[in-house]
């Protein structure tokens, strides 16, 4: 039995520690998990989904296995950075933003990594790789997945 | 005290506006206070249905001692306030704000170069004309755009900004209604109606910036969000994002009418739409109505599509060689005539359903008694009146409880429903006694659930816990209930609770909720009229209200029944049917319920069947004579309400072809019987009447055994082998006996459910996931349908809402049993199919 009489609109504050609780486990807000929540503190599914999207920092899918970001900042550009994400978005279908449909790989964009004398540069799961290319990138990825050919 | 605050309310304050001193009331806002004057202001994000939201900056003026520009629909008048509402400053804000909104909004519309020539050809009966790529050919809403008006008022002719179209897809996958957020300009209105006058909470801002959108949870549909479709939504909307779809390619109306809604007991008033004698639309009337503004899907959705049904019968039909052919009134009045006159007065009978208007009641009465001179008509319908209370609920407030007895009202009175949930918004507290969860839960401040049949028990274990919060209560004050003395309520409280399956808790918290409030509203409903247990349940019932009205200061019992519900007369009619003791029958609407017509067909042996009927039915095939009968837009007369307030009715449109106002029919048949047919004809008559004819029962006495159908409830019970109770509830709307999900398309994915609920736990055990598919076995046969886990779903509880034809409800339930409104069954559930067949 709940008692929210009247009460609805209660808690928006509690609502989003809540939220980010449930971030927090499981990577992303699952829909379950929202429902759930939406029953227990009396806010409609809807209200909980329309806190969750105004803030960015709360994502709706599962997280990708593995994030490529590619730099764009000016020393990048000017050194191929738009080549190589032309052809990583050509190969896995993705544009930046976006994750590819079996959940493996997210692309991502950066401006400036901070780090100009690599350029160009790409971020592969948190590790920073310099001087690359379109070739060496695939090879990047292609090496991710080996050793999991071996398992 | 009272009196010295309306003293002060009374105090006119001053206001000046724009160098001139206006009055306003104490409470009112600046925009209030300026509408009041005459003053304009122009706004878009305020309503008057709605509270302040200040959201579209639109109605900005300069106010005296305060800083910037205030909001003035958020802005409280305050004595000698001095307000400017036209500066240039003010002037030039409102159109660069109103740019920033349009910057997103198709704009070819609002200022097409053509505009005022065309405006010529805009009047009523022209469909909208503008060009496309812009959205004004897209949008529906006519001549009745509020962005239109606030262009010309604020006076832009153009948008500077860079603008951008959203190229979101047009919504249209839900019935009733079509969403296209392109037009949407975000001022919220849709979402504070339908979370704080519905309550039912679906829309909501999504995204933030300039990706903010309208929209549900995930995007889901507005069937799967649980939308009422009660249109509140579209009503307020100010452009054409959302838009009704009936009326959406209809040119503007030429006429409106206000009237009452007749599709359920409640009486709503609405305003109906015309154009060259067809309902286009029905919506909320202006004016005060026991709905305030406000109306159920029916209501809203359902008229337009059911008066201008191609089901309608249209022309007089005579059987011909065994086929129903046309024919004029003349022949067809004739025909009927003849035939019924070459029965026995004994042997004829007359049925005719609930919702007609009260003058068409007394003259089906004065009809079966005058004419036919039979007893054989429902003449103690059932009472449509509640003992007292205000239908809207309207005085009801802090202090005051509602109890709720197995009725469902937002199904069967759904803007009754609707205004309980506003009582408990002005602090009124809810109970709820009911075997499946409703949509009134959310409002309830306790929940007792009870199987249908225990509802008795329920009442029971309420009663023994207000009488045990009391401390002085005592041995003879329990005495007084005739039902139980005390060693019985104490050896049945542990079962009571065992019973009803709910704990303790629960009750007590509900008795200290009533012994809080200063008054308790006890609403029966639906669910109860068909217990067999009713005899002891009516007791219980005024044992309940005598020890409230003890503890506090009142204590009423009301009655909410449905059209639906047979009284013993009604039964004793239809078994002469049955019996063939009658031979003729006079039918008005699609009365006996026949689920599948591979049943045998009730009315088969019977030797001379009329039906008047506004729509095709059941029965139209069977009939000698089929006589057109109008529908409720087309005709005058009173109708009164489930709390006794009488309506008027207004004609909207001529009646569709050739049908005829039932009233009018019955004279013309009486007096082709060679009986004086004056007195059925007309409403004026309609006082004359009440002499001489039984007035429909007004007035429900506790003592009296409430309607009741003779049908015996088998006892359920739950065993090994069928381990889990199912409890199925309709899903219908019925009008004189007719479908509505027949003859309105979006009514039928509003009754059809596949869904399965059951609690977490129940889920747990069986391994049985959300959204699978399960298969439900009873003793009778099996059902597939799909599990959705439910928190709110009592362990060992499943629960459905398949309509009563549902091929598998049939299967699980029976053919008897599926004829209440709520079933049981006791069900194992298998996760694949077997041999399957269903
Ligand atoms: S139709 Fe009613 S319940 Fe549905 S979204 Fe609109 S206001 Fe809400
Ligand atoms: S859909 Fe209509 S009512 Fe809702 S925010 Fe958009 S314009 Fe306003
Ligand atoms: S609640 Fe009843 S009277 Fe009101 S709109 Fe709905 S069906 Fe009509
Ligand atoms: S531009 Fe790429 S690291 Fe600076
Ligand atoms: S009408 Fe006042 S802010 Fe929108």
């Amino acid at each position: 039995m709940t008692d929210n009489n009247g009460d609805y609109g209660t808690g928006r504050g509690r609502l989003i520690s809540a939220l980010a609780k449930i971030q927090k486990k499981h990577g992303y807000l699952p829909e379950d998990a929202l429902s759930e929540l939406s029953r227990k503190m009396g806010i409609s599914k809807s209200e909980v989904y329309g806190v969750a999207t105004f803030y960015s920092q709360f994502k709706f899918d599962p997280p990708a296995k593995h994030t490529l970001h590619i730099c764009l900042g000016t020393a990048c550009h000017v050194r191929g950075g738009m080549k190589i994400l032309e052809s990583v978005r050509k190969r896995f279908k993705v544009n930046p933003g976006e994750t590819t449909e079996d959940r493996k790989f997210a692309l991502e964009r950066v401006a400036c990594l901070g780090c100009c004398a690599l350029a160009p540069v790409v971020v592969l799961d948190g590790e920073i790789h310099g001087k690359m290319t379109p070739e060496s990138v695939d090879k990047l990825i292609d090496d991710l997945d080996a050793p999991e050919r071996g398992v | 005290m009272a009196e010295r605050k309306r003293a002060e309310r009374k105090v006119e304050h001053k206001i000046i506006f724009d160098g001139k001193a206006y009055s306003f009331e104490s409470g009112m806002t600046v925009l209030q206070a300026a509408e009041a004057a005459g003053i304009y202001i122009p706004t878009l994000c305020s309503h008057q249905a709605l509270p302040p939201f200040g959201a579209c900056r639109l109605c900005i003026v300069e106010i005296e001692g305060m800083r910037g520009f205030p909001a003035s629909c958020s802005t409280p008048a305050e004595d000698g306030m001095v307000v400017r509402t036209n500066t240039d400053e003010v002037m030039h804000l409102r159109r660069a704000v109103l740019e920033l909104i349009l910057s997103e909004h198709p704009t070819g519309c609002l200022f097409c170069e053509r505009k005022v020539g065309c405006e010529d050809f805009r009047g009523p009966g022209h469909l909208t004309k503008a060009g496309t790529v812009t959205g004004c050919m897209l949008c529906p809403n006519k001549e009745e755009c509020e962005l239109r008006i606030l262009v010309e008022k604020i006076g832009i002719s153009e948008v500077r900004l860079d603008s951008s179209f959203r190229s979101l897809p047009l919504e249209r996958l839900d019935p009733f209604f079509d969403r296209d957020y392109n037009l949407c300009v975000l001022c919220g209105r849709c979402v504070r109606v339908c979370q704080e006058i519905r309550g039912t909470s679906i829309l909501e801002f999504i995204n933030r910036g300039p990706e903010t959108r309208i929209g549900t949870s995930f995007h889901h549909l507005h069937l799967d969000m649980g939308c009422q479709f009660c249109g509140a939504c579209v009503d307020v909307c100010p452009t054409g994002a959302l838009a009704d779809r009936t009326s959406k390619w209809e040119p503007p109306p030429q006429k409106t009418v206000e009237t009452t809604c007749t599709l359920c007991t409640v009486g709503c008033s609405i305003e109906v739409a015309a154009s060259r004698d067809r309902v286009v639309r029905t919506t909320p009337s202006r004016t005060d109505g026991i709905n305030s503004e406000q109306l159920c899907v029916l209501g809203r959705f359902g008229i337009a599509e059911l008066v201008n049904s191609r089901d309608r019968v249209t022309t007089p039909l005579t059987r011909k060689v065994g086929q129903l052919v046309r024919t004029s009134w003349e022949d067809a009045i004739t025909l009927a005539a003849e035939g019924l006159s070459g029965f026995k007065s004994s042997e004829t009978a007359l049925l005719y359903p609930g919702l007609l208007t009260d003058e068409e009641a007394n003259a089906c009465r004065a009809f079966a008694r005058t004419v036919l001179r039979t007893e054989n008509y429902p003449y103690r319908f059932p009472p449509r009146k509640w003992n007292s209370v205000n239908a809207s609920l309207s005085g009801l407030g802090i202090g005051d409880c509602i109890l709720l007895v197995g009725a469902d009202l937002t199904q069967t009175h759904p803007i009754l429903g609707h205004n309980i949930k506003r009582a408990v918004d002005r602090g009124a507290k809810l109970l709820i006694i009911d075997t499946v969860p409703t949509f009134l839960d959310k409002f309830a401040a306790a929940k007792i659930r009870a199987l249908p049949g225990d509802f008795s028990w329920a009442l029971a274990g309420l009663i023994w816990a207000v009488v045990e919060k009391d401390a002085v209560a005592d041995e003879q004050e329990l005495a007084k209930f005739k039902e139980l003395p005390k060693w019985a309520f104490k050896l049945l409280f542990e079962e009571i609770i065992t019973h009803i399956g709910t704990d303790e808790r629960t009750l007590n918290r509900a008795a200290d909720i009533l012994l809080e409030g200063s008054s308790t509203l006890v609403i029966v409903g639906r669910e109860v009229g068909v217990e067999n247990t009713h005899t002891h349940f009516n007791g219980l019932l005024s044992d309940f209200k005598s020890l409230m009205s003890s503890k506090t200061k009142s204590c009423e019992v009301n009655f909410a029944r449905s059209t639906r519900d047979f009284d013993a007369h009604w039964l004793k009619v239809m078994q002469n049917i049955e019996s063939m003791r009658v031979r003729a029958l006079v039918m008005i609407g699609d009365l006996v319920p026949r689920l599948s017509p591979e049943w045998p067909n009730p009315l088969q042996d019977l030797d001379f069947l009329v039906v008047i009927d506004s729509h095709n039915g059941t029965y139209t095939p069977y009939a000698e004579v089929v006589l057109p009968a109008a529908a409720f837009t087309e005709k005058g007369g009173t109708f009164t309400a489930v709390d006794g307030t009488v309506h008027k009715l207004h004609p909207a449109v001529r009646p569709m072809g050739q049908s005829k106002p039932e009233c009018e029919i019955l004279a013309l048949l009486a007096k082709a019987m060679g009986r004086n047919g004056d007195g059925l004809e007309l409403p004026r008559r309609a006082d004359r009447d009440t002499d001489i004819l039984p007035r429909p029962e007004r007035d429900f006495a506790l003592s009296e055994q409430p309607s009741a159908p003779n049908l015996s409830r088998e006892e359920v019970k739950c065993s090994n082998e069928w381990p889990l109770m199912l409890v199925n509830r309709h899903n219908s709307y019925l009008l004189h006996g007719h479908r509505l999900s027949r003859l309105v398309g979006g009514i039928l994915s509003l009754c059809m459910s596949d869904f399965v609920r059951l609690s977490p736990s129940t889920a747990k055990n069986l391994d049985i996931r959300d959204g699978d598919e399960v298969y439900l076995v009873s003793g009778k046969g099996r059902g597939k349908l799909k599990a959705k886990v439910d928190c709110d779903i009592p362990t060992g509880l499943l629960v459905s809402r398949m309509t009563a034809k549902d091929p598998r409800l049939l299967a699980l339930m029976g053919k008897e049993q599926a004829s209440f409104w709520t079933n049981t069954a006791a069900v194992r559930i298998e996760k694949s199919g077997g041999d399957d067949n269903v």
